[in-house]
């Protein structure tokens, strides 16, 4: 119960400071391990690798999903399940540049179940796709020569399960 | 007394990842099951290629195949992609040349020569392990083989896309998922005989006339695009 009262700073890379329940940031495993390394301190961890507005964002996230039974690492059942729920789908509904932040910060941060949406989420926009249709759907440039494309279409060819 | 905080966790033994350059495509691709959105993905561009490249896949079909892993001090094969194209040559004969599409008689003929030496030989393969469903399966395939190739012989003339329906019927039967083909042998668990539904040899023994030995073979061929494409 103590530890639920207890606040926790972070600073994000442009040095913006954030203060969330102790709870909240242990949603992180990274921040979790930390905290028990360093015990009580009043000092600001700093994030350098997430910016603010996307701090803000995955604490939406670890604040919403706080009483959440805790993931494994190891627990990989649900990794290509395309169930998710209306708050989550609703929270994924931001531009791909935001999407990919949240993958990388997910990643940074440890938080298996954020990174399990984000990564489900731009999973489900390549599924079923061409490469043309994923190429137009994430704005990508073809950067192969057609003699490349062929070689590697008739590597995937011979490489698919029978 | 106050700490100095640093985002490396002791406990966690984790370096921070900010020097680690991520792309989150490598990081999607791992949550994509489905074979073919992963191979549409590596045609995306050569960097979501060389992603490709150094995904999981490689590694689980080294460990279906058990072909090793890459070693530390290797110079030339340190990737399991590398690994595998190094040793793709041991692999048997349906899945070498499996997706390769002749429209020729003698290659076809020539495919299932292959095809009933690799059911006739499998039993002399080291590492095979006894099985009786797999002798019988064999025998059974052989058979098939044997009536297809006194087929081609007596008709040689007739369409083409007719025989090659016939041999994917039997590599997809030898491919079947609940037969497991190791590298080296194989079983087959409980095995159910499956009937050649695209072929009817009974009928085709008793229509001699080549007009109505097509219209025999046509339905066939539209069953068989229908189930496959």
């Amino acid at each position: 119960m103590a530890t639920e009262l207890k606040k926790v700073k972070l600073t994000s890379s442009e040095g913006t400071e954030f203060i969330i329940d102790r709870k909240v940031a242990e949603k992180s495993v990274l921040l979790k391990n930390m905290l028990e390394d360093v015990g009580e301190s009043d000092m600001a961890i700093p994030l350098p690798n997430v910016t603010g507005p996307i701090l803000n964002k995955v604490i939406d996230y670890c604040t919403h999903h706080r009483d959440d039974p805790f993931v494994s690492q190891e627990d990989d059942s649900k990794k290509v399940s395309d169930d998710i729920d209306d708050w989550d789908a609703e929270f994924c509904k931001v531009d791909q540049g935001t999407l990919f932040e949240l993958i990388l910060s997910a990643n940074y941060l440890d938080i298996k179940p954020l990174l399990d949406l984000t990564c489900k989420t731009v999973a489900n926009m390549i599924k079923g796709k061409t490469p043309d249709e994923i190429r137009k759907t994430f704005n990508i440039t073809n950067d192969f020569t057609p003699e490349e494309e062929e070689h590697v279409r008739k590597e995937n060819e011979w490489c698919e399960e029978r | 007394m106050k700490h100095k905080i640093s985002t490396t966790s002791k406990k966690s033994n984790k370096k921070p990842k900010k020097e680690e350059k991520i792309n989150p495509i490598s990081l999607i691709l791992n949550y994509i099951d489905n074979q073919k959105d992963i191979f549409n993905a590596s045609l995306v561009c050569k960097e979501w290629k060389n992603i490709f490249d150094n995904h999981t896949f490689w590694q689980e079909k080294n460990e279906k195949f058990k072909f090793g892993y890459p070693e530390l001090k290797a110079k030339k094969y340190k990737t399991h992609r590398s690994i595998f194209f190094k040793n793709k040559g041991k692999l048997c004969f349906c899945y070498q040349e499996f997706s390769t599409n002749s429209d020729l008689i003698p290659d076809i003929y020539f495919k299932l020569h292959i095809l009933k030496e690799y059911c006739e030989n499998r039993n002399e393969y080291k590492g095979f392990k006894f099985n009786p469903h797999y002798n019988s399966f064999i025998s059974f395939v052989q058979k098939e083989i044997e009536k297809i190739i006194a087929i081609i012989k007596k008709y040689y003339y007739y369409r083409t896309d007719f025989f090659k329906v016939i041999i994917c019927n039997l590599y997809n039967i030898i491919n079947k998922k609940d037969l497991y083909i190791e590298r080296f042998g194989g079983f087959v668990k409980d095995f159910k005989y499956p009937v050649l539904k695209y072929v009817d040899y009974e009928a085709i023994e008793l229509e001699k006339e080549e007009g109505k030995l097509y219209d025999l073979l046509n339905p066939s061929y539209r069953e068989f695009i229908k189930n496959y494409k």
